[in-house]
């Protein structure tokens, strides 16, 4: 009996280091970042008590507005050709062909570039005399300064650094489908087209579920490519949510205000978790 | 028969000139930083083999600007933040997945909460929380926050739950405390997992920009990937010296994914598991 109890206090200590760490540099400051989204406070006076005031400047300030917008077009925008970008690739990939290993080996490359070298790179590759125009032949385009063009510049190097990576989680889903199901179809005369729409897709159900949440999580606190290829700019079109929290904590001292976004940011994020769980659970459910 | 046939070729063309052309949006720009790298400035922006060979490109930006200690710096950062993430998820991991303790479960699902949080939820409180403590512009408040990651305890719990119970009682039996099993049992057992997380954790780090961004104000502790952004902000560097900075920062990753690329593309398959 003693023995037993010592056990389980030994699964305690091994497991407390980490429960005190995230209770003090995440649970701590997830409350903190609510409770100091009700002050006003710059970091060299005293903290004022403003109560819904900031998230009343949320409302009300149009740069939020911009900002909100432009996440939204980011998220959608990359989401979208992620998704069908890597599934093709891995539809593609996962026949046998030769040279099948070299695509592989190429087109996972990016994952372990840094993003800000990325971003760094395409940014002088988008520069109006840049390499771009120069093997699109076309005569000075302003990818960066353009309204218009500056965020489908930034989604695409979201594709470039991030397509691999997808293809990876799609590789594997469809290496999880057995063969077998697929001969068996054959066998009744099932053509492509058929084993695709009723045996692929229905069994990767739950690799898409995996890759829209979390492609949609890590859209919505993109910032690395902002900050280094258009600064948010022209006129707000890239400025994401991640972006206007650095500004207006670390640019103009505004912590109260940076508080309230970053509890947006958290219940976009939250909700997207969220639905993640509720999808994954009905998808047991059924199972069982 | 003849149609078939036609139809494959067909197919298979198209899915040649795809593939093709998504590999060569890849390669391009990296072989042409390379190449870039070496070249005289005013060639950069040119399609051509470089006419003279400028290796100081790569020695300038190291001796007049502190790149040398930003890549130290994020050597530095990298393996601290690393080694910590494999001997604390693996012990918490192990603990989850092999003991009964009283709010185990709850205790497991806050851990795993935090995943949902990332760091640009949580910079301004830890921003102001570590102006507190004085940890601006230090290494502790330059790592603290990623001393323990909750993806790597999930990762370490689920593989420390298929570890056979047998080995953890005969070692038990012979009279191994309790921290030896974990050092001498469980971890020989979990070598690969753990190069796994290594793995991730390397990449992940490497690639660390926002924190860094905001906490490491001066030379001292920026890291490599700051250090870069602050070619574009603040320096009037040349693009060629730029780029050979890049190729310095890009190189270990690359060289280390083209010695191991079966084990790289398997762990980040791994990111993947959701059970």
């Amino acid at each position: 009996m003693k023995y037993i109890r010592r056990m389980k206090f030994t699964g305690f200590v091994f497991v407390l280091p980490a429960l005190l760490y995230f209770a003090s540099l995440y649970l701590f400051p997830v409350i903190s970042v609510f409770f100091n989204s009700f002050f006003k406070y710059d970091l060299f006076t005293e903290r004022i008590f403003v109560g819904l005031a900031n998230y009343l400047w949320l409302l009300s300030d149009s740069k939020v507005a911009i900002s909100l917008k432009a996440t939204a077009i980011y998220m959608a925008g990359s989401c979208l050709l992620l998704w069908i970008v890597s599934f093709s690739f891995a539809l593609m990939l996962h026949r046998q062909f030769s040279g099948n290993k070299f695509y592989r080996f190429v087109f996972f490359i990016p994952l372990v570039i840094s993003l800000v070298v990325i971003s760094l790179i395409w940014k002088v590759m988008f520069q109006p005399t840049g390499l771009v125009n120069l093997v699109l032949g076309s005569a000075n385009i302003e990818w960066l300064t353009s309204t218009r063009l500056a965020i489908w510049v930034v989604v695409f190097i979201s594709i470039w650094k991030w397509s691999g990576f997808y293809t990876v989680l799609f590789l594997s889903g469809l290496d999880g489908i057995p063969q077998e199901y697929i001969d068996a179809a054959n066998v009744d005369g099932a053509g492509a087209f058929s084993v695709f729409r009723f045996i692929i897709l229905p069994l990767l159900r739950p690799t898409f579920t995996f890759v829209m949440i979390i492609s949609l999580i890590s859209a919505a606190k993109v910032f690395d490519i902002m900050y280094i290829v258009t600064k948010g700019g022209p006129v707000g079109s890239t400025n994401v949510l991640a972006m206007r929290i650095y500004e207006t904590a670390f640019r103009a001292f505004r912590m109260g205000r940076a508080s309230a976004m970053s509890v947006i940011l958290f219940f976009i994020l939250l909700f997207l978790t969220l639905l993640q769980f509720r999808i994954l659970d009905v998808r047991d459910r059924r199972e069982n | 028969m003849n149609r078939r046939n036609l139809q494959h070729y067909a197919y298979f063309s198209f899915h040649y000139i795809v593939l093709s052309l998504w590999a060569i949006v890849v390669i391009g720009p990296i072989l042409w930083v390379v190449v870039s790298s070496v070249k005289p400035n005013d060639e950069v922006f040119r399609l051509s083999i470089p006419s003279l060979i400028k290796l100081d490109n790569y020695l300038i930006p190291f001796q007049t600007r502190p790149y040398g200690r930003y890549y130290l710096n994020s050597v530095i950062f990298v393996a601290i933040a690393t080694f910590s993430n494999l001997f604390f998820c693996s012990l918490t991991g192990y603990g989850f997945a092999k003991y009964r303790f009283w709010g185990r479960d709850v205790f497991f699902i806050f851990t795993i909460a935090t995943m949902m949080i990332p760091v640009h939820v949580i910079v301004v409180p830890l921003f102001l929380m570590f102006n507190k403590l004085r940890w601006i512009d230090s290494f502790p408040g330059l790592i603290s926050p990623f001393l323990i990651t909750a993806f790597g305890i999930f990762l370490m719990r689920q593989h420390a739950r298929k570890i056979p119970n047998d080995y953890i009682y005969s070692a038990r039996i012979d009279g191994t405390r309790e921290f030896g099993i974990y050092l001498r049992v469980i971890l020989p057992l979990s070598k690969s997992i753990v190069a796994t997380l290594a793995i991730l954790n390397a990449i992940g780090f490497w690639d660390e920009f926002l924190w860094p961004l905001i906490i490491a104000t001066s030379p001292r502790t920026r890291t490599l990937s700051v250090g870069i952004s602050m070619f574009i902000t603040s320096y009037q560097t040349p693009v060629n010296q730029m780029f050979a900075v890049s190729v310095c920062a890009m190189a270990p990753l690359l060289v280390a994914y083209a010695i191991g690329q079966r084990h790289f593309i398997r762990s980040l398959a791994l990111t993947g598991l959701k059970e």
